[in-house]
């Protein structure tokens, strides 16, 4: 009933300087709290504003001018009545020139700054009631037979099925965003990466350029079907990639779950979910490997920073065995889990998904 | 007589098996999803709009990969008309042969993209036949050849695929 904001603690939050413990409680407010998400991405924001700002050097002749003023004003301070003669060290133009240049950078900033957080209005399209604008904040509810249509902008479009409760976010040149409650949408996007993303109870899903549908369960839980392109499902520094043709399922608290292809073997989809689900995590492995083919890799690859070092040597072998291991990664980098290796490898493998 | 069969039959199992040990260390195309080729995360995207990628392409098995020459064509058929298109590769890093395609054939029909490589040392050629439905491709329906496909091999892999939407 009553909501406890995180405001206070989101710049902390946002440089990364608070507790695990900390973090998922504000991970887990910011799911469901679009004003605190609105006041993370204004501070997100003017961070990044300020990372753009590089400092310029002033030009020779004003070091000149203040170190002669100086010079000046020791050997003779009272000249001056004890103040810095300021009209000796800037001549006329060089003040407006500097005046001019301090209004253009106050206005441009000024203008970043508002184009940013001007809230902008959703397009939503019922198929009940006809077309309207809503703004961040507000919910579109489908009930059992009717649907509904939002606009991201002229970035695609994304469809809710009936019985779905979504929540439109803040619309900005940098980030479109949606809160999906319980229900399925479809979105099919043409962005660049990371521009759209739908918030769900349990992971974010981040779109790097794709078609995909994602159902959100009254208790939380979601599965993202991935139609074209790629997702990423993203819940506390855990990430899953989900390419077309890939099934991801996520849970409250835990997060994203492995990946797999829809034409994996029932076998191997039910050990999957065993194994995220800690359900004799032992046994589901052992299915996992032996039923794996090549284009399986997309799941091992996950599973080798999901598990004991001694299962990721195994798992290490068992891809190695169907995809060898390109030059440009090596052995120990894998195992050790070198974020660049990984990648390097994921690229690699790839080619056969 | 039962001599001369066995050593007949020795050399064609070893013809065999050279040829299949072999066609893993030939020149070739091979396709795979644009993440393949690590597009999607990558900050050109504003540039190369390759977001809209259907796959990637990239050269295997040649010693002078910088030099590979890669072009295709989209084969398709839309409401019983054969159309041929001239695809448009876009780089994503030329020292190592990788490309992205995007679409630019109709969503009506059935398409088939038709790649060529070429490799200057050892000088080759290879191509591919590439299933394409709804923004992405078919990996199931695809060939990857090992030479230049056959005007025969074109049309079947479209008719194929024409087959299989009807």
């Amino acid at each position: 009933m009553f909501t406890r904001h995180v405001d206070k603690s989101l710049t902390r939050y946002s440089d990364g300087e608070l507790t695990a413990v900390e973090e998922r409680r504000i991970d887990d407010h910011l799911a469901s709290c679009s004003k605190c998400r609105a006041a993370l991405d204004e501070i997100q924001f003017s961070t990044r504003l300020m990372r753009q700002l590089s400092g310029v050097n002033a030009p020779s002749s004003v070091w000149n001018g203040i170190d002669a003023a100086l010079t000046e004003w020791r050997n003779d301070g009272s000249a001056y009545g004890g103040t810095l003669p300021t009209g000796h060290v800037f001549g006329r133009p060089l003040r407006w020139a500097v005046a001019v240049a301090l209004i253009a950078i106050v206005s441009g900033g000024a203008y970043l700054w508002t184009r940013e957080t001007t809230p902008r209005p959703w397009e939503v399209a019922h198929t009940m009631g006809g077309a309207r604008r809503m703004a961040a904040g507000e919910w579109v509810e489908t009930d059992s037979s009717s649907k509904a249509r939002i606009i991201v902008g002229p970035l695609g479009t994304v469809d809710v099925e009936p019985g779905t409760r979504v929540q439109l976010g803040q619309v900005r040149d940098s980030e479109y965003r949606l809160a999906l409650s319980h229900g399925t949408i479809s979105a099919e996007i043409n962005a660049p990466p990371r521009l759209f993303i739908v918030d769900t109870p349990a992971s974010a899903v981040v779109d790097l350029g794709c078609a995909y549908t994602v159902t959100v369960g009254k208790d939380g839980a979601g599965e993202l079907h991935m139609t074209t392109g790629w997702a990423a499902l993203e819940f506390n520094g855990r990430e899953s990639l989900v390419p077309a043709g890939a099934i991801c399922r996520t849970k409250r608290g835990t997060g994203p779950g492995t990946p797999y292809f829809e034409d994996a073997s029932i076998a191997l989809r039910q050990a999957v979910d065993d194994f995220d689900s800690g359900k004799d995590a032992r046994r589901a492995l052992e299915v996992i490997l032996n039923e794996a083919r090549i284009r399986d890799t997309l799941t091992l690859w996950h599973l080798l920073a999901r598990v004991n070092p001694s299962d990721r040597q195994r798992i290490y072998d068992r891809i190695a065995a169907v995809a060898p291991l390109s030059a440009r990664v090596s052995r120990d980098q894998i195992l050790a889990l070198d974020p660049d290796a990984l990648r390097r490898w994921r690229e690699e493998l790839a080619w056969k998904w | 007589m039962s001599f001369t069969r066995t050593v007949g039959t020795t050399a064609v199992a070893i013809t065999c098996l050279v040829a299949v040990a072999g066609a893993g260390t030939m020149f070739r195309l091979e396709i795979g999803p644009p993440i393949a080729a690590g597009i999607s995360k990558s900050k050109d995207l504003k540039k190369t709009d390759g977001k809209k990628a259907v796959l990637a392409v990239r050269a295997l098995v040649c010693d002078d990969l910088a030099h590979v020459q890669i072009s295709g064509t989209a084969e398709g058929l839309v409401n019983g008309a054969r159309q041929s298109l001239p695809l448009t590769l876009t780089e994503v890093d030329r020292g190592e042969a990788i490309y992205f395609i995007a679409q630019q054939w109709p969503n009506e029909g059935a398409w088939v993209l038709h790649l060529k490589g070429s490799c200057s040392n050892p000088k080759a050629e290879a191509s591919t036949l590439v299933a394409v439905s709804k923004g992405a491709f078919i990996r199931e329906k695809s060939e990857v050849l090992r030479e230049p496909a056959t005007k025969k091999q074109v049309e079947d892999a479209v008719k194929a695929v024409a087959r299989s939407q009807s």
